[in-house]
């Protein structure tokens, strides 16, 4: 993978088990320095298990991870010194009060009792805890949670930033506000690493996106790299009046390189690679035959990147 | 109307339950036959022969007692568990009346009481004697008060407070109160000469010391039985416990969840 | 070496400051144990007949008996939290954070003790004052010895429940520890009843518990209590200290090496 840029998270054939059950396989993956990577994947398909090798929580059962060419096998404690992780569960103490969790997190991290206050303060004012922040932990609700264990990565501001699905739970707006705070991050210049099972989230955040089922990574790539991976990926939808003859749908099939072409109620939906160069060609080929009433071009949306890929649903 | 049906299926499903915490069954297991046979047997050789002839002895019958009120206390932290995770919310939804659901659960901690003390009941008839079948009766009945008094006071403690470490401590620290300040370890005339007044009177009508003082009367193994004391009035007091523990845990157990 | 001392002492805090949430449970525990040494006690004293020397009686062997199960009980209990910490994932946080493995094990195991010490401390004075035993130093060498024995405890019931990583199979081994450990031990029984059952002697003779119940009743009464003892004073203070620092370093070794989130049953 030579990119030019440099490589933050090194991942060589990782292999994870628990017991007899095989979490990931072989995983090889490189993630590079200060970008945003998405981690696609079903629940259960060895993401969250990847993100806590990452962050030494688990060890590699073969393989290994280095982390700024750290080896999480054998340099954990020095890892430990570049990540941040925000669990998918959010981990507190019931009776603990959200303040007191990230004051004691910001501390154990590095800050001043000084510093600690008032950066929790800042955090917490961004992500709209800051009323809460005396509330028993089981007194919140499941959103509020989300956004105290967010929080923790937040005040840490590590090199890797690691966030377990960070909006679950959260309402529209919380949503964007994490969102923007994890671009902000990786302005600062944090690597940055989303685990989601959500399609627009890891297009909404992410340069590259790796899609992982079943313990491998199926797809690797930018949105728009995976998209353009689809055969006829791309389909062009044009309305006409009357019928579309069959000895002209045939020209047209050849004359585009189209995958398949379907013709319904006045709808002719053509399946092609590279839509965007396709759409002239076709008008002027129609127009001749029957009359065009509108013409539009629809891209592959991520979740049929993901199907296409792993041959599956997310969700399944 | 109270649907059996209903009842017998909460009460199956809290058996099955009772099953899958076989590790707890164990420890309890472990812990009382210790008590027997680790440390009757070593205080056997302690305790004035004047006062109490045969300790071992002494202590099983305590320990039979202690086997049911300890196993029926069990659903007590059940029920403090599922009111943390608030699975009682689904208890709730269930096409169960609510005193169906108060006194089936009641009544799954009176036949886990009786199902996990039958070996130590079975172990005093090997030790000492087997009883005439009316005392047999009079042992079933004792049991069966004793376990619905814990079993109803335990899911009382419970839901008393949604805090699950307040719960568990103040179900240890009634087991405690219950376990110590009772005739388990000692002869009552002795808490009787050391403790008159209202400690004495605890221990006495303490279920738990009741009910030892019954298997201690049938199997002729007290030292010097005090007055006062006979199968029926032992019964008899063991009823009014289990009567108003009940009326009181199921009360308790559904105003709580219902808030 | 700075920063470690910084984390180490932030650990230590977090496990004291945990335990000082639970106020009403250290007062049911103190209110539990004063029951058990007012009434269970007291009563238990009138039916032994074993003298000891001078005044003594049963009572006076038996208080510093229940001290020492009291502070094993509740050592051991920090095993439950972690098991607790598991559970609720806390467990996943502490290893994810950019603390040294080896700093993590011991911060936590001192934190631990110091904290079952604290818990334990109001149960060390009623047992003091019903003892009548004002002696400084006596009183600074029995909560010397105590704080080390819960070293050791506690490095021993953390290795444990990493060990086993589930909930059920430490319910059971840690049930079977303390019914076991306890009665096996010369915390209710001197070492000499123990000698009328040679297997139960045996196994008491190398149960700390019996070295720290011994050892606290020579720091009061060398005198009277002095046969009655598993092993001579000086054997008791090595065995607690040696207990104590090989579960540490055990414990640390285990955790540095071995430990990982997940797999919990």
């Amino acid at each position: 993978m030579s990119s030019g840029r440099d490589v933050a998270i090194s991942i060589r054939n990782f292999v994870k088990r628990f017991g007899d059950i095989v979490a990931v396989r072989g995983l090889n993956l490189d993630i590079y320095d200060r970008e945003i990577f998405g981690l696609l994947g079903p629940n259960g398909s060895g993401k969250s298990t990847t993100m806590l090798t990452i962050a030494t929580v688990y060890r590699p059962t073969e393989g290994d991870i280095y982390v700024y060419g750290k080896s999480v096998s054998r340099e954990s404690d020095e890892v430990r010194k570049y990540v941040g992780i925000a669990f998918q569960e959010p981990k507190a103490m019931w009776i603990d009060k959200p303040i007191e969790i990230l004051t004691w997190h910001a501390r154990v991290i590095g800050y001043s009792m000084s510093d600690a206050r008032r950066v929790v303060r800042e955090v917490m004012e961004m992500l709209d805890l800051w009323e809460q922040r005396n509330k028993m932990f089981s007194e919140l609700s499941g959103g509020t949670r989300k956004k105290v264990e967010v929080a923790k990565v937040l005040i840490q501001r590590p090199r890797v930033a690691i966030f377990d699905e960070p909006t679950a739970q959260l309402d529209v707006i919380a949503k964007h506000i994490v969102w923007k705070a994890i671009k902000e991050l990786s302005r600062e210049g944090s690597t940055v690493i989303v685990a989601t099972n959500e399609m627009y989230e890891a297009e909404a955040l992410s340069e590259r996106i790796g899609i992982i089922y079943k313990g491998e990574l199926k797809g690797l790539g930018t949105p728009a790299e995976l998209k353009d991976k689809i055969p006829g990926g791309d389909i062009i939808e044009i309305h006409i009046e009357g019928s579309l003859d069959p000895l002209t749908k045939q020209m047209l099939a050849e004359k585009l390189g189209a995958y398949k072409i379907d013709h319904n109620n006045g709808l002719i939906r053509i399946y092609v690679d590279k839509g965007e160069e396709k759409i002239t060609p076709a008008i002027e080929m129609l127009s001749n035959k029957v009359k065009i009433k509108m013409i539009s071009m629809k891209e592959p949306s991520l979740d049929d990147v993901f199907m296409f890929f792993t041959g599956a649903r997310l969700g399944e | 109307m109270i649907n059996i049906r209903n009842i017998s299926i909460i009460i199956s499903r809290d058996l099955q339950r009772f099953w899958k915490y076989r590790w707890w069954l164990a420890g309890l297991i472990t812990m009382n036959l210790a008590d027997l046979f680790i440390f009757a047997l070593l205080f056997n050789n302690m305790v004035r022969r004047d006062l109490i002839p045969n300790y071992f002895l002494f202590i099983a019958t305590g320990i039979a007692a202690i086997a049911s009120f300890a196993s029926a206390f069990s659903i007590g932290r059940e029920v403090g568990v599922e009111i943390r995770r608030n699975y009682t919310q689904y208890l709730l939804s269930l096409p169960l009346s609510r005193i169906e659901l108060a006194f089936g659960r009641i009544l799954s901690g009176t036949v886990r009481g009786l199902i996990y003390q039958t070996p130590f009941i079975i172990l005093l008839f090997i030790l000492i004697d087997l009883p005439s079948p009316l005392q047999i009766i009079y042992i079933l009945i004792a049991s069966t008060l004793l376990s619905t008094t814990m079993s109803s006071i335990s899911i009382a403690i419970s839901t008393a407070t949604r805090n699950f470490d307040m719960q568990a401590t103040l179900r240890s620290f009634t087991y405690f109160i219950l376990f110590f300040i009772s005739n388990v370890f000692y002869p009552d005339a002795l808490i009787r000469q050391r403790f008159p007044g209202v400690l004495y009177n605890i221990a006495y009508y303490n279920p738990v010391s009741l009910t030892v003082s019954l298997f201690r009367i049938i199997f002729k193994i007290y030292a010097t039985p005090p007055s006062g004391y006979s199968e029926l009035h032992i019964i008899m007091y063991l009823a009014i416990w289990a009567l108003i523990s009940m009326f009181m845990g199921g009360y308790l157990y559904i105003r709580n969840l219902e808030k | 070496m700075r920063d470690d001392l910084r984390l180490l002492y932030l650990l230590i805090v977090y496990d004291i400051r945990k335990i000082m949430r639970y106020k009403v449970f250290i007062l049911m525990r103190v209110a539990w144990f004063s029951v058990q040494v007012g009434f269970f006690a007291y009563l238990i004293s009138h039916i032994v007949g074993q003298r000891f020397g001078g005044e003594l009686t049963y009572y006076h062997f038996y208080l510093l008996g229940a001290y020492t199960s009291i502070l094993f009980t509740v050592s051991m209990f920090r095993g439950y939290e972690t098991a607790q910490e598991f559970e609720e994932g806390l467990i996943e946080y502490m290893l994810s954070l950019p603390i040294k493995r080896k700093i993590l094990a011991i911060g936590r195991i001192l934190g631990g003790s110091i904290a079952s010490f604290i818990l334990t401390l109001p149960m060390m004075l009623i047992v003091l004052f019903l003892l009548g035993a004002f002696d400084l130093f006596s009183i600074l060498l029995a909560m010397a010895s105590a704080m080390i024995f819960s070293i050791g405890i506690v490095s021993l019931s953390i290795s444990l429940v990493f060990l086993i990583k589930s909930g059920d199979a430490t319910d059971i081994t840690f049930g079977i520890l303390d019914s076991l450990l306890v009665r096996l031990s010369t915390v209710f029984y001197p070492a000499i009843i123990l000698l009328s059952f040679i297997p139960y002697y045996y196994v008491s003779s190398v149960n700390p518990l019996s070295y720290l119940a011994d050892f606290l009743r020579w720091i009061f009464y060398p005198q009277e209590l002095s046969k009655y003892l598993i092993n001579n004073p000086m054997n008791l203070a090595f065995f607690i200290i040696g207990f104590a620092t090989s579960m540490l370093v055990l414990a640390t070794i285990f955790i540095e090496k071995k430990i990982e989130g997940g797999g919990w049953k």
